[in-house]
């Protein structure tokens, strides 16, 4: 291509500019006119939500703290306590790691540096959706018994063998989900790994790892 | 952190003096009109928000392109497919034939630039919108975060692209 060429293809672009402007109601009136307000308060969504999330952590863990401390010297109940209090910690931690993500977000960093961080941001979300979804096949159990033990139930006490079933629950539900992903990779089922890839949790692994795939080829190159 | 209100002047005079980036940036990111609306709104709140830590020392170009395009590769890869990120030209052609910016003054080079811009990827798209905006490599090496070598070395390939897209067309 000769430079005339490229020369010609800049001036086009900022005709479009031009052109743009004179047909685009840019968002400036709008910003100008009455939104600042709205625009204040555009990102509280997001950290809202990690603040509710934090509270419940904080709230759970204070709840099962207590409930083990009272229980002190009952194996059983002091299980039930701590499980619920690690699961409570878990969610303050990863609540406040995406905190401090999110507020280490820096949109005038030149960017590569802020879309690693966001792929950076993506991939640990990815990975502690994982770690919620096994905890979480199991975390019911202890809530469970902690309720009927409150409601004056003893479940482990009066029938040992309902926690048995109630465990096994726990594993089944893990065992079908590792289970479906192993059979949808066997040959003949190409079209059921592909629908399971491209469900909410593959997507996102997908789209972190191309994220950072793309990153470092655009740096590599 | 909030502004005065004569830093809230002086933020939105820069920002009007400075309002072609955002233009730009976002008919380089977003094909239909109320998408660019969409991305325009959101590219001022993040310059709204970065704003109380700008330092005057630096160029508030250099300072708004950066965060332009931060927002509008999130913005694309929010909005995308990550199979798709790239459009299929009669898709394209579509919409631009439905745009009025195409229908003011039909233009062949927009259109083939429009159509070239939209098929790259979020970070190509970015160096090659700062190269027809006529940055040094200097300039785009330090909104992008990458060598000046490494500038030169895209852009001689993106031109290439180009080049042999324009003669794709033309066959």
């Amino acid at each position: 291509m000769s430079a005339t060429e490229l020369d010609d293809l800049k001036a086009a672009w900022q005709m479009l500019d031009r052109n743009l402007e004179r047909q685009n109601a840019f968002a400036l009136h709008q910003f100008k006119e009455s939104k600042l307000a709205r625009f204040r308060s555009g990102f509280r969504p997001l950290i809202v939500g990690q603040i509710i999330q934090l509270i419940a952590g904080v709230l759970l863990a204070v709840f099962a703290g207590s409930f083990w401390v009272d229980h002190v010297g009952v194996p059983h109940l002091m299980f039930y306590g701590i499980s619920l209090h690690l699961y409570g910690i878990m969610f303050i931690v990863f609540a406040a790691r995406d905190l401090f993500l999110i507020s280490r977000l820096d949109y005038a960093a030149p960017v590569l540096t802020l879309q690693k961080q966001i792929a950076d941001l993506r991939a640990w979300h990815v990975r502690a959706a994982v770690w919620f979804g096994v905890a979480g096949c199991f975390i019911w159990i202890p809530l469970l018994l902690i309720i009927f033990y409150k409601l004056g139930a003893d479940v482990w006490a009066r029938n040992p063998d309902v926690v048995g079933w109630f465990v096994l629950s726990g594993f089944v539900c893990l065992g079908i989900f590792y289970g479906i992903i192993f059979w949808s990779r066997r040959p003949g089922r190409e079209k059921l790994a592909r629908n399971l890839a491209s469900s909410s949790a593959g997507r996102s692994v997908k789209r972190a790892q191309a994220m950072l795939d793309e990153i470092a080829c655009f740096e590599a190159e | 952190m909030s502004l005065t209100v004569d830093e809230e002047e002086i933020f939105l005079r820069l920002i009007d003096q400075h309002r072609g980036i955002i233009r730009k940036v976002a008919a380089g990111y977003c094909l239909t009109h109320a998408d660019q609306h969409d991305l325009s709104q959101e590219i001022m709140l993040q310059l709204w928000k970065a704003y109380p830590r700008y330092s005057p020392e630096r160029p508030f170009s250099t300072w708004m392109y950066r965060i332009a395009l931060n927002v509008a590769i999130s913005f694309l890869r929010r909005n995308t497919r990550p199979v798709r990120q790239t459009i299929a030209l009669d898709e394209i052609d579509q919409e631009l034939a439905d745009e009025s910016v195409a229908a003011t003054e039909p233009d062949e080079r927009m259109a083939l630039l429009q159509r070239f811009i939209a098929t790259l990827d979020p970070l190509n798209r970015a160096l090659l919108l700062l190269y027809l905006d006529d940055h040094s490599y200097r300039n785009i090496a330090a909104i992008l975060g990458i060598t000046e070598t490494n500038v030169a070395t895209k852009l001689s390939r993106l031109k290439e692209r180009l080049r042999q897209n324009i003669k794709n067309e033309k066959n």
